[in-house]
């Protein structure tokens, strides 16, 4: 991932432990935790704190595709992990706090997938999918598009730290299966996350993940962030069994309408092809999803239930925040990404010198 | 594109006029044919198709799937027929046969 500019005084030294990687000076790291718990004790709002979620999302980046310029050992540095784990604390205590959680059925495939997709239908969240397919200019799509590259441009990934944290069984199967279709099927070009590009290419946007990070408002990487969570500890794979679920049940009808958007507003089968695709595609998975996935998860760990629900609840809880920000800013003509960052970290400054000199386009 | 299915009907649904064949391959579990269709009438929703099979509209013509595992619409209110579209979850019933 391209390096992102600091937000505060953690990320600032974060990015600067990061980037010195083995040459860090001890004490730099192991001021990192106390730094942490400075700004968790400053936050007045986690979820919408830029200096604690860019944090978080930073940390869990060493587990994925790792950030420019950055040792990839440091994936793996105790101080760092020890970071992690204090942020980590913080953010799943505030979000068993807001996020409220229906009663639990009997563990029963059926009865639980039933409950989520009660769940699921009674969600009178703010409908960020009817804006777009009505009123949505054509800046604001691009802006849509800037948000949830975040997810998109690596869709499926979170959920596959689940994989290998299943028992053997029905729920293993149902999560293969679908993440095999998110995958492609075999077939990279039929790739959602690249699908997704395409579409962004579409609209004129770098697809370089991290490239608009700077302009990616808090409350978005903490939904990002809600699944490095759930998908990363093996405690919470109930959690992230539950996303997949809400996740997928919440997607065939608006993808509709974010289709309908980009047909109105003029653009081709190049760009609304993501969207096309995953009306048919996740009216598949959200069955799978709801009754093999949650479901048989839920009868062979009975005892994960109630974090199947919360893992379901959570998606619908922070989509409703985000969709209520953006919509609050789009019908009031205003943008809804963070201002450029006036100061981008030197270290980022001095890659893209070095590539501009490689004759590598910024 | 169009011709009559060969393997054996599996399923078909009256609200789309599709059929479910499962191919020469799919249609005999007992004989160690390790890919047997299963259908899965998922309550309110659609049917969801697993295995070795063809789909085929009312007139016969083979519709081409574009995953291993297809859902099919039994509500009849899809815009992408004969798959499912999740309209049947905006209507009052679901789908009417489970």
């Amino acid at each position: 991932m391209l390096l992102p500019a600091p937000r505060g005084a953690l990320t600032s030294a974060l990015l600067d432990a990061l980037l010195a990687g083995a040459d860090a000076a001890p004490e730099t790291l192991g001021q990192l935790t106390a730094a942490g718990e400075s700004a968790l004790a400053a936050a007045s709002d986690l979820l919408r704190d830029d200096d604690v979620q860019l944090a978080l999302f930073c940390l869990y980046e060493l587990h994925y595709s790792g950030l420019e310029g950055v040792d990839p050992a440091m994936e793996w540095e105790p101080e760092l992990i020890r970071l992690r784990r204090t942020l980590e604390a913080a953010f799943e205590a505030t979000l068993r706090n807001i996020v409220p959680v229906p009663a639990a059925p009997e563990p029963d495939a059926e009865a639980v997938a039933q409950t989520l997709f009660g769940l699921a239908a009674e969600d009178d969240g703010p409908s960020v999918s009817r804006f777009i397919a009505r009123s949505a200019t054509e800046d604001q799509l691009r802006e849509f598009l800037i948000l949830r590259s975040v997810y998109q441009l690596r869709e499926a990934d979170p959920h596959s730290w689940a994989i290998p944290r299943l028992p053997v069984g029905r729920a293993k199967a149902a999560l293969v299966e679908i993440q095999a279709d998110e995958y492609g099927g075999g077939r990279p070009e039929r790739m959602h996350s690249h699908l997704f590009a395409r579409t962004m290419a579409g609209l004129g946007l770098d697809t370089r993940y991290g490239y608009y990070l700077d302009r990616i408002p808090a409350l978005v990487l903490a939904s990002s962030n809600a699944m490095s969570l759930f998908g990363l500890n093996r405690r919470l794979r109930g959690s992230i069994a539950g996303h997949l679920a809400a996740f997928e049940m919440t997607s065939s009808i608006p993808n509709s309408f974010y289709a309908k958007g980009f047909r109105r507003a003029g653009f081709g089968p190049d760009v609304t092809f993501y969207f096309d695709e995953h009306v048919e595609a996740d009216a598949v998975h959200e069955q799978i999803a709801a009754r093999d996935l949650a479901g048989g998860l839920a009868e062979a760990e009975p005892e994960l239930l109630p974090d199947i629900l919360f893992g379901a609840a959570a998606v619908l809880t922070l989509d409703a925040l985000q969709g209520e920000f953006q919509l609050a800013a789009w019908k009031g003509n205003e943008s809804a990404l963070r201002t450029a960052a006036p100061d981008p970290h030197p270290a980022a400054a001095a890659l893209a010198a070095d590539a501009a000199a490689a004759g590598v386009s910024p | 594109m169009s011709g009559t299915p060969a393997g054996k009907p599996v399923a078909s649904v009256e609200a789309t006029g599709v059929s479910v064949s499962a191919t020469t391959a799919g249609q005999d579990s007992a004989a160690g044919n390790p890919d047997p269709v299963s259908v899965m009438a998922c309550p309110g929703g659609p049917l969801l198709v697993r295995g070795d099979f063809e789909v085929f509209d009312a007139e016969g013509n083979l519709v081409p799937k574009n995953r291993e595992t297809v859902a099919l619409c039994r509500c009849g209110g899809s815009k992408i027929k004969p798959w499912c579209d999740g309209t049947h979850k905006l209507l009052k019933h679901g789908s009417a046969t489970d």
